[in-house]
């Protein structure tokens, strides 16, 4: 059983569109997986009401920072996979949430707002590692990227989180119609057809090589 | 496809009963806080209330917002008197008989200051 949050104070940063690419593509892996919404705008609850969504994958919304903890330990119970969707903003659950995370990932945009978010998320996980002695692992991963290059600004970005030692996951997340196809037409990757959204081939793809690397850093946690 | 291009071996990750330590909770409530992590999800009042088995408050139309004026003050009053303050409340259109009391007693603390000798 693997707990996995994303998080970071921005909105819009990829924290839905990231939860919801593994935890469908774990689920048609044949994993039981739980998202848990707790965000107060319920993306991923209102998504599960009219979604084609794998049998191995439950969503829970209505999730608080009153109920967070043992919602996450009631799920890990149950499922191979817990994954945590949070708001946009510094909210207490996001505190209780990383206290709980095998592996918490925070989604970073080429912008400068996106990267001081980020970077707000951090010095708070370093004052959970420190005062509560535990190892949190985490890593920053590059979303909604530009698929064609590496611009300027994402540049720069990256090489001030690398000098402070903050590893990134290798996989980027491309800006993809397929994964905005994920919500807009309740399907997962997988059930999408090319006549609903371009490059579909590419996003799995990309989504394979993302979920691969998670998985991949969850077993090397392990050892 | 993903399901042809992804073999992954997910054997490792069965559900397991999650070790959470509850005292833990309180720290990291405190910690985020002073991160500026705060609460954001609030309950409404009503279920506070209950939770604690205390009567929740009832909830009126056109309720005014708090003037501090919360002490009761009942007097007999001549009828001249009465109806003075009402007629002065309507001149110096104030919204609670209160208000006219205040002005007076406002203006007599003048009169009295003004009249003490330096």
């Amino acid at each position: 059983m693997a707990v996995i949050t994303f998080m970071t104070t921005k909105g819009g940063a990829g924290k839905t569109t990231g939860a919801l690419i593994l935890g469908t593509v774990l689920a048609e892996q044949g994993a039981s997986v739980c998202l848990i919404d707790a965000d107060p705008n319920q993306p991923l609850a209102n998504w599960a009401k009219e979604a084609n969504m794998p049998k191995a994958l439950k969503v829970i919304g209505e999730v608080t920072e009153e109920n967070i903890i043992e919602t996450i330990e009631e799920q890990a119970a149950q499922n191979s996979f817990v994954i945590v969707d949070l708001e946009g903003s510094a909210n207490l659950s996001t505190g209780y949430a990383m206290s709980e995370s095998d592996l918490i990932l925070i989604p970073l945009q080429p912008h400068k707002f996106d990267a001081d978010e980020a970077t707000k998320t951090l010095k708070l996980l370093l004052r959970q590692r420190k005062t509560t002695n535990r190892k949190l692992p985490a890593r920053v991963f590059w979303s909604r990227m530009p698929a064609a290059y590496t611009t300027k600004s994402a540049k720069h970005i990256g090489t001030q989180f690398e000098e402070a030692q903050i590893p990134f996951l290798e996989t980027k997340l491309f800006e993809r119609e397929a994964f905005k196809g994920i919500g807009n037409f309740g399907e997962t990757l997988e059930n999408l057809s090319k006549e609903q959204v371009p490059s579909l081939d590419r996003a799995k793809a990309n989504a394979a090589e993302f979920v691969s690397e998670v998985i991949a850093l969850l077993k090397g946690f392990r050892k | 496809m993903t399901k042809g291009r992804l073999n992954l071996d997910l054997d490792d990750f069965k559900p397991e009963p999650k070790n959470i330590e509850l005292s833990n909770k309180d720290i990291v409530k405190s910690l985020s806080e002073e991160a500026g992590f705060k609460t954001k999800h609030s309950v409404s009042k009503s279920s506070k209330l209950e939770d604690k088995g205390v009567e929740p408050e009832t909830k009126r139309r056109g309720r005014k917002r708090s003037t501090n004026r919360n002490t009761p003050f009942a007097v007999k009053l001549k009828i001249e008197t009465n109806n003075r303050i009402y007629e002065l409340a309507d001149e110096l259109d104030c919204n609670a008989i209160a208000e006219v009391i205040e002005m007076a007693i406002a203006a007599l603390d003048k009169n009295l200051r003004e009249k003490k000798p330096k």
